[in-house]
């Protein structure tokens, strides 16, 4: 090769590598297409109607963070003053635990800031994480107002240790959520007392253990189940005030259908049923009814629920049942729904729920709700120009898809 | 909600209901289509999709969700390349 064809050679290389470089600057890598169309996003934020941009800010920015770019989300959330959970979770699942706990540190004490604890414990959980999230789980529990959500948190981790075979570490926290149970302040309360009339008075720490036996029941551990629901029968048994009694045993029947005992937790109801505020007291052990055995005979037991009461309970059974895979037994529920308007949106809930594992079935119940939605509309119409009446509502949304991958 | 479930199966008639005046917000259901859209190799549809969006909400949102789906997919193909130990 002459001097001359050299020259060339390293023209034509140099024209091609040049070609190649411009190729790749034209089509950008998958992360970075997806920091571009986060950044366009963001763009957005300050368009967007005041009561909804800082929710989507929120979870533009955690979707920044997830994707690397630390930059772009500090924009985002400080664009529309965003809450900083979704942040933070995302810092969690990437590892940066400390970065994302300063970031929650310096709020005062109260629901947002034990909302932030818990969505950063869920991407902790997210990436099992285990002893971290105990971490959080007792910083929460710092606010004895968020005992609750401390709980919660301990309940997840003890199933995710149990489904993951550590029962040793799963028996330790256990005895956390016990001990909490325990000594977070009870909390007995009542909304309205009418005149003459008895009431159930509802006890937290019942509460708080009935929410630990069915989390006990669902990851199969019957025997520590039970023991629970003896300590709650234990709390009625020494609560001297009748109407406290009462709301105690009330929790102890949602305590007994939890592990299956549903001729108990029958037994329990019963002589509750003639307080003011025990429309409630069936629901919880005809969901559990219809989840582990039967869902007519748990729909028989709704038929003596109250009118007001019945909407809220069919929908949570069908609710249950979808969850569950349930979607012929969720399907029974629904089509208990008198209102056109609701079943229709409960229908639609349902295909919604059922369209990736059940595509056939999703198919009619969708058709179905939507000719029954444009009835409903109809005669919301009619009624509306009749008695100028507002009886539309819509269903709540919680504003993305409802994926499983992206719940979070 | 219909309109969701019907983006959700990958039901091209989804659009024609969001597009509809009887929906009030369609950034829900509209970010299940272009999810949709995405996981079936429509990137470029969806991000035209989502961009012709005059309302602000409805094509964040929907850019968002084509941001998470393309992630996702960024993810999947990370895990199948170098599986968790």
């Amino acid at each position: 090769m002459n001097w001359r064809s050299a020259r060339l050679s390293a023209a034509l290389l140099a024209i091609a590598l040049g070609q190649t470089r411009a190729g790749l600057a034209q089509v950008p890598s998958p992360i970075a297409e997806v920091k571009s169309i986060l950044h366009e996003a963001s763009a957005l934020i300050p368009m967007i109607e005041a009561r909804q941009r800082s929710a989507i800010a929120a979870n533009i920015a955690s979707e920044q963070t997830r994707a690397g770019d630390d930059e772009g989300a500090l924009t985002s959330r400080s664009s529309a003053n965003a809450p900083v959970g979704g942040v933070a979770y995302s810092l969690a699942v990437r590892g940066r635990l400390a970065e994302a706990l300063q970031l929650i540190a310096p709020m005062p004490p109260g629901q947002e800031k034990g909302v932030a604890y818990w969505q950063v414990a869920q991407g902790l959980l997210e990436v099992a994480k285990y002893d971290d999230a105990l971490l959080v789980a007792r910083l929460i529990s710092k606010d004895s107002k968020e005992a609750d959500r401390s709980l919660d948190i301990l309940m997840q981790i003890y199933s995710a240790q149990w489904k993951a075979g550590g029962r040793q570490a799963a028996a330790a926290t256990l005895s956390e959520a016990l001990k909490l149970a325990q000594r977070s302040p009870e909390l007995q309360s009542f909304l309205f007392r009418p005149a003459g009339q008895s009431i159930l008075i509802s006890s937290r720490r019942a509460a708080m253990y009935e929410r630990i036996v069915h989390a006990l029941a669902l990851a199969g551990n019957r025997d520590d189940a039970r023991t629970v629901v003896a300590y709650i029968s234990d709390m009625a048994a020494k609560e001297q005030d009748s109407e406290k009694r009462n709301g105690i045993l009330g929790t102890l029947a949602e305590a007994q259908a939890d592990i299956g005992d549903f001729t108990a937790a029958l037994l329990t109801a019963e002589p509750l049923k003639s307080a003011y505020n025990a429309d409630g007291v069936l629901q919880p052990i005809a969901m559990e009814l219809a989840r582990q055995v039967d869902v007519a005979a748990a729909l028989d037991i709704l038929a003596d629920t109250p009118t007001r009461s019945v909407l809220p309970a069919l929908l949570g059974m069908s609710r249950t049942l979808s969850d569950s895979g349930n979607y012929a037994g969720a399907r029974a529920a629904v089509d208990k729904i008198n209102d056109p308007g609701q079943r229709a949106s409960a229908l639609a809930s349902l295909a919604f729920e059922q369209a990736v594992k059940d595509p056939v079935g999703s198919k009619v119940n969708v058709t179905l709700a939507w000719r029954l939605a444009q009835e409903a509309r109809q005669g919301t119409i009619i009624r509306f120009s009749k008695f100028r009446a507002n009886g539309r509502r819509r269903a709540s949304q919680n504003g993305r898809c409802g994926s499983a991958r992206n719940h979070q | 909600m219909v309109a969701a479930a019907r983006a959700r199966m990958g039901d091209a008639g989804a659009l024609e209901i969001i597009n509809s005046a009887v929906i009030l917000n369609k950034a829900w259901p509209l970010a299940c289509l272009v999810q949709g859209m995405v996981e079936a190799g429509k990137k470029d549809e969806a991000l035209s999709l989502a961009r012709s969006q005059d309302v602000p909400l409805a094509r964040a949102d929907a850019l968002l969700q084509i941001a998470r789906s393309l992630k996702y997919q960024i993810e999947t193909a990370n895990n199948k390349a170098a599986p968790p130990h």
